[in-house]
């Protein structure tokens, strides 16, 4: 079976504008096996590729959604 | 009559605004109001006004949605920190980082973010509580405190003192010019007590400087008096400005949000019972707290005549970045006026955004937290003090702060 775009075995990647970051930290707050803060509190990921499991996929979702800049994504696929 | 002459007098700015179909207020932010009254007035004139030119003082644009909040923040060459007092456009001081703009606010940040981190700020947390669980300790058998003064204004003094290694001695001497700082904000009278305030902390922080040039320190202020700005050193009156700055915006707001944490504690019980019964939720409850309570009515200056969402907007014009209103927002909240600890993702503005995005907030996030447990692990059960009536406790901007929180407990319902 192939990995459908959107599907359970579809490769999950967060995107980063580290430009819009000022540093907010609900991402690594609310999802903390997803995101970090580096030495000044701006983000860093913890993995480029989200592994797969459903708990890492939905904080990778939550930390997305929760951005105030809007400076996440996802992309999958 | 010669209607035809050009010489009509020119619009108000009031007529000009009111032609451009944008609502006009008379809001009078400095006027004292019963707890909470200003979150119930501004609901209001969001739903009814998303964009509103008030006529209070010398005339300025409030911004109420959350969206709109956003979209200043975000651009800040269109709206500056140049000024960020609505009714003072032309300020005669100058508060560093907080009046810089980009790119050379990014540069200041660079030195202070590192030091108030998320990672160092987890670190100082054994530190934090054991100041709280001692402060606690000491009002406990009392039964009845003024929260505002006698905790909310303490314990951030004394945890701030502790982090940046001050002597905690002189805790009593930074509450009271923070004080008097505040007392002389948006109030004439006043401003000589502020002007005295300023007057004492550059003394202090002058004899400190001169401390730190003799016997140089690796601590909070040793690493910020030789720190780089960009590719040169930092220079004395920087060092002084920056000073100033934290003090008198890391200790007040942490003050204020205590006090509205509690009273909202103190007058919902099944809120209250959810923190006694189960501590690990007061993260979640300290960010609820924070929207629902938003305290700094924020400004900007506008950098360009503009159309901002169809109002006629000039460069000059001051606009109030209205968080109380915002973080309430029911375009963006359920149930928005209310304070619901099961939100699972809150998004608010309450330490601003964009490039200004307080500095302090890793910090005061775990201050609110360590108090909420702290203390309901040993005092769960208080009240308001039945024999002060409601419209004593008042509230006033533009940091909106309650004047006094009178709690009342058993002394046999603690926990030792
Ligand atoms: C619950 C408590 C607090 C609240 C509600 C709060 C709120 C805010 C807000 C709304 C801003 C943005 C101002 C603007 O954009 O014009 C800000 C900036 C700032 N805050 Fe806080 N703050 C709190 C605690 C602290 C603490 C504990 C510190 C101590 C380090 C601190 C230091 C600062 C500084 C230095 C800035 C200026 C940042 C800049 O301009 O780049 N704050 N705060």
């Amino acid at each position: 079976m192939s990995a459908v775009p959107g599907g359970e075995n579809a490769t999950l990647r967060v995107l980063v504008d580290r430009e819009a970051c000022v540093g907010h930290g609900r991402c690594y707050s609310l999802a903390p096996g997803v995101f970090a803060p580096d030495d000044e509190g701006f983000v860093e990921l913890v993995d480029e590729v989200v592994p797969a499991t459903d708990e890492l996929r939905r904080q990778a979702r939550l930390g997305v959604q929760t951005c105030p800049e809007r400076a996440l994504g996802l992309q999958e696929g | 009559m010669t209607a035809t002459h050009e010489e009509a007098t020119p619009l108000s700015r009031t007529e000009e605004v009111t032609a451009a179909g944008c609502p006009v207020v008379d809001f009078d932010f400095t006027q004292p109001r019963p707890a909470t009254e200003y979150f119930t007035v501004l609901d209001e004139m969001r739903e009814k006004s998303p964009i509103a030119w008030n006529t209070f003082g010398g005339g300025f644009w409030m911004l109420n949605r959350n969206a709109l909040v956003q979209e200043a923040f975000q651009n800040p060459q269109l709206f500056s920190s140049s000024a960020t007092v609505p009714t003072i456009p032309e300020p005669d001081y100058h508060f560093i980082p907080t009046m810089e703009n980009p790119p050379n606010h990014r540069l200041y940040r660079s030195v202070l973010n590192p030091q108030f981190s998320p990672k160092v700020v987890a670190g100082l947390e054994p530190s934090i509580r054991r100041d709280c669980v001692e402060l606690i300790e000491s009002l406990m058998d009392k039964g009845s405190v003024d929260l505002v003064t006698d905790f909310a204004m303490v314990f951030p003094t004394k945890v701030f003192l502790q982090i940046v290694e001050l002597p905690t001695e002189d805790t009593d001497k930074f509450v009271a010019w923070v004080e008097d700082a505040f007392a002389g904000l948006g109030n004439p009278e006043g401003v000589e007590l502020l002007q005295r305030a300023f007057a004492e902390i550059r003394a202090y922080f002058t004899a400190l400087l001169a401390e730190l040039g003799a016997n140089p320190r690796d601590d909070f202020f040793g690493r910020l008096a030789t720190s780089n700005i960009g590719d040169r050193p930092i220079t004395d009156e920087e060092f002084l400005n920056m000073s100033l700055v934290l003090i008198l915006a890391g200790l007040d707001t942490v003050k204020s949000q205590l006090g509205y944490a509690f009273y909202h504690l103190a007058t919902h019980d099944d809120d209250r019972q959810r923190i006694i019964d189960d501590p690990s939720i007061a993260p979640a409850a300290v960010e609820e707290l924070l929207r629902a309570f938003a305290i700094v009515m924020d400004g900007r200056r506008v950098e360009e005549d503009m159309d901002f969402h169809g109002c006629p907007m000039k460069k000059g014009d001051m606009v109030m970045l209205t968080l109380a209103a915002a973080s309430r927002d029911t375009l963006e909240f359920e149930h928005a006026e209310k304070v619901d600890f099961d939100r699972e993702a809150v998004t608010h503005f309450s330490f601003g955004s964009g490039p200004h995005r307080c500095l302090g907030s890793h910090l005061a996030r775990l201050e609110l937290t360590v108090a909420l447990q702290e203390w309901h692990k040993r005092i769960p059960h208080y009240r308001l003090d039945p024999s002060v009536g409601p419209d004593e406790i008042v509230e006033s901007g533009p940091q909106l702060g309650l004047s006094k929180l009178p709690l009342v407990w058993d002394t046999a319902s603690v926990v030792r």
